[in-house]
């Protein structure tokens, strides 16, 4: 497998953390890259498209995870989720 | 394994499948499919999860539109959570491997994550859970769909799990399949209490919260004597169990052959052993135990189950089933005895703040007499089928007793001007149940043909203890010298007067009481049915003079502790194989 791959430790910075609107958000942007990405915290690993698991991390503000990636689009899929975690991305009002 | 402790409202052991009830009545059917049914399983659990997506999908729209994207990002939320594809290759392999049935792997699999959140320590992802749950519910609704019937029409053997039972639910149970009881919240006297008590199967009532711990299919031991709740058992627990319920069948079995002796003691004095009931089906239970009758039959039931208030039709078909059935023996009726709350189509009551002392029974009854007049018509009617008798519960003074012998006499003469015939000669008679009655018991024995003591409610009063509240039960406790001496003092003015008289709560049912009621000068004991032979057993087995003797030492301790466990001993000494 000569795939393109990527990892990178990113922290949340979201005042609420990885919760429902976030994870929603992260699923939907990874979901439109060509490439498979992992989320890992405290020795979990999920699908990063997948809400539920996403949620199921648990991750909260200042809390780091591990970010995987493999696939064609795997750099440009890390940078952005680097990007939108990083920017505090909104409120939780939910 | 977990063991749960709740209260113990009715006895006996159960192990089987978990019927889980939420709020919605949600049930689930099975826990297992067959190999060859798994494709058209998979099938099933695929629409499920299209139409619950496409109800999602139409929420946010609505919501959208109404309030805002804002407020409807929750359910695309939920949209995303229900498609995810870890969330459906975990049920999917459930169904394929494991053979389980849809609705048990979504209930399997939502729990695991409504715990996972749960577990976490952030409130706002704690607060997830209960989005889970929303889901799961919303997907179980679909895989069920028509098939929601709550508990009737079952078509295996279960043990009914919910956070509280209400009549409408218990009203048309299927009585071949449930075999026992548990609530998380309600207590003694709850109506689930009574309506486990009636169909002889365990119940254990108020553990608290644990719904979220179990799902239906999983396999539960329900202890009724114990008041425990295991869940996941291991191997041991159920086989020790299994056990139990086994001796406890034996010993069912070697009772039934006292069914057609008599309840006399070994020197000769005839006791008269009633049943108590609620539901018509009851008096069956009675006729298979050799009852002498009943002496008590609660008619709560008519008011709790109908959606509207029962006409007088209502009460006459129910009473002549009993009556009918019982031919010439005594079949004492209670009239209405419920608080306000209890019956939908009365007011509110305001000030019910105390409902125990409030607005109930026959208070209740007397402020609304059109409803009370229909019942005593149909009580009046049945009285020439058999041998029927009315009593009046919760008497407090003599005028109350006096409004509802008027409003009785009335009635009869209102029949009477119709030609209905009735037994003019019926026996009435009130319940003993309000301390101030025992106080006053002299006087009310010269107005009544008979009297019953309601233990459950006097002790209720003479200790202020309210037995469905978990942190004060430890104070209700029948052995109390108060309350033995308010029984001896009612006995001792009826038998004075030579009014016959009856003891009616679940005190009589407890066999370690029964050598204490002979011994106080009880010669009618009323009783759950199921506890006919065994009281009955005891009467056969034991001497009024010794029974006397256990009475007046008794009388004499000063708690409630000694005074029980002194019972205990002698119930060993004379039935030994009565006590575990």
């Amino acid at each position: 497998m000569d795939q393109p791959s990527a990892s990178r430790i990113l922290r949340v910075l979201n005042p609420e953390g990885l919760h429902a609107r976030a994870a929603m958000e992260v699923a939907k942007l990874l979901s439109g890259f060509e490439a498979k990405v992992y989320l890992v915290k405290g020795g979990n690993r999920v699908d990063g498209t997948d809400v539920l698991e996403i949620l199921s991390l648990g991750a909260m503000q200042y809390q780091e995870l591990i970010v995987e990636a493999c696939g064609a689009q795997a750099v440009e899929a890390v940078e952005a989720l680097a990007a939108l975690l990083e920017s505090s991305f909104f409120d939780e009002s939910m | 394994m977990k063991k749960l402790q709740g209260i113990a409202v009715s006895p006996g052991v159960a192990v089987g499948e978990a019927l889980v009830m939420d709020n919605e009545g949600f049930r689930i059917p099975r826990r297992f499919v067959a190999r060859n049914a798994v494709e058209q399983e998979l099938e099933r659990l695929k629409k499920a999860i299209d139409a619950a997506s496409d109800e999602i999908e139409h929420n946010q729209k609505a919501v959208a539109h109404e309030l805002g994207d804002q407020y409807a990002a929750i359910f695309e939320a939920h949209l995303q959570m229900l498609q995810g594809a870890k969330l459906r290759s975990e049920l999917e392999e459930m169904i394929c491997q494991r053979h389980y049935s849809p609705e048990y792997a979504v209930s399997r699999t939502f729990r695991r994550y409504a715990e996972l959140f749960e577990r976490l320590q952030a409130e706002s992802f704690a607060s997830k859970a209960n989005d889970i749950r929303d889901i799961e519910k919303r997907l179980l609704r679909n895989l069920l769909g028509h098939r929601r019937e709550g508990l009737s029409k079952l078509t295996s053997p279960v043990l009914v799990l919910a956070h509280n039972l209400t009549p409408s639910e218990t009203a048309n149970l299927d009585r071949q399949f449930v075999q026992g009881f548990v609530t998380e919240v309600g207590g003694p006297g709850s109506h689930t209490a009574v309506v486990a008590g009636a169909l002889e199967i365990p119940a254990v009532l108020g553990t608290g919260p644990f719904l979220n711990e179990v799902s239906g299919g999983d396999l539960v031991i329900i202890d009724g004597d114990a008041g425990l709740v295991i869940l996941h058992p291991d191997e041991e627990t159920i086989a020790r169990y299994r056990h139990e319920a086994e001796e406890i069948r034996s010993l069912a079995l070697q009772l039934e052959e006292l069914r057609d002796l008599p309840a006399v003691t070994s020197d000769g004095t005839q006791i008269t052993l009633l049943g108590n009931i609620e539901f018509p089906y009851e008096v069956d239970h009675c006729v298979a135990r050799g009852a002498d009758g009943i002496g008590l039959y609660r008619t709560e039931f008519l008011y709790l189950e109908a959606e509207k208030q029962p006409d007088e039709e209502v009460h006459y078909e129910a009473y002549s089933r009993v009556v009918e059935t019982m031919g010439q023996k005594p079949v004492t009726i209670r009239t209405f005895d419920l608080g306000a709350d209890k019956v939908p189509h009365l007011p509110v009551a305001e000030d019910e703040r105390n409902p125990f002392l409030g607005l109930r029974s026959i208070r209740l009854a007397l402020r609304n007499v059109p409803m009370f007049r229909t019942q005593l018509r149909a009580a009046l009617r049945v009285s020439v089928l058999g041998n029927v008798r009315i009593m009046f519960p919760l008497v407090s003074t003599l005028l109350e007793l006096r409004q509802a012998k008027m409003v009785l006499a009335d009635v009869m003469e209102d029949l009477d001007e119709r030609k209905i015939p009735f037994d003019p000669n019926l026996e009435i008679g009130m319940m003993v149940e309000v301390p101030s009655a025992c106080v006053m018991i002299d006087q009310f024995v010269n107005e009544v043909d008979f009297l019953s003591i309601g233990t459950n409610d006097l002790i209720q009063y003479t200790l202020a203890v309210d037995r469905s509240n978990k942190d004060v039960v430890g104070l209700y406790n029948s052995a109390d010298p108060s309350v033995l001496k308010l029984i001896d003092m009612v006995v001792r003015a009826a038998d004075a007067r030579g009014v016959p008289v009856n003891l009616c709560g679940q005190m009589s049912s407890s066999t370690v009481y029964t050598m204490l009621l002979l011994g106080l000068g009880l010669r009618r004991l009323s009783v759950t049915p199921g506890a006919i032979p065994e009281v009955k057993k005891i009467c056969r087995s034991v001497t009024i003079a010794s029974c006397q003797e256990v009475a007046q030492r008794a009388l004499a301790m000063e708690n409630a502790r000694d005074i029980k466990s002194f019972l205990k001993g002698e119930l060993k000494k004379w039935v030994p194989e009565f006590v575990p």
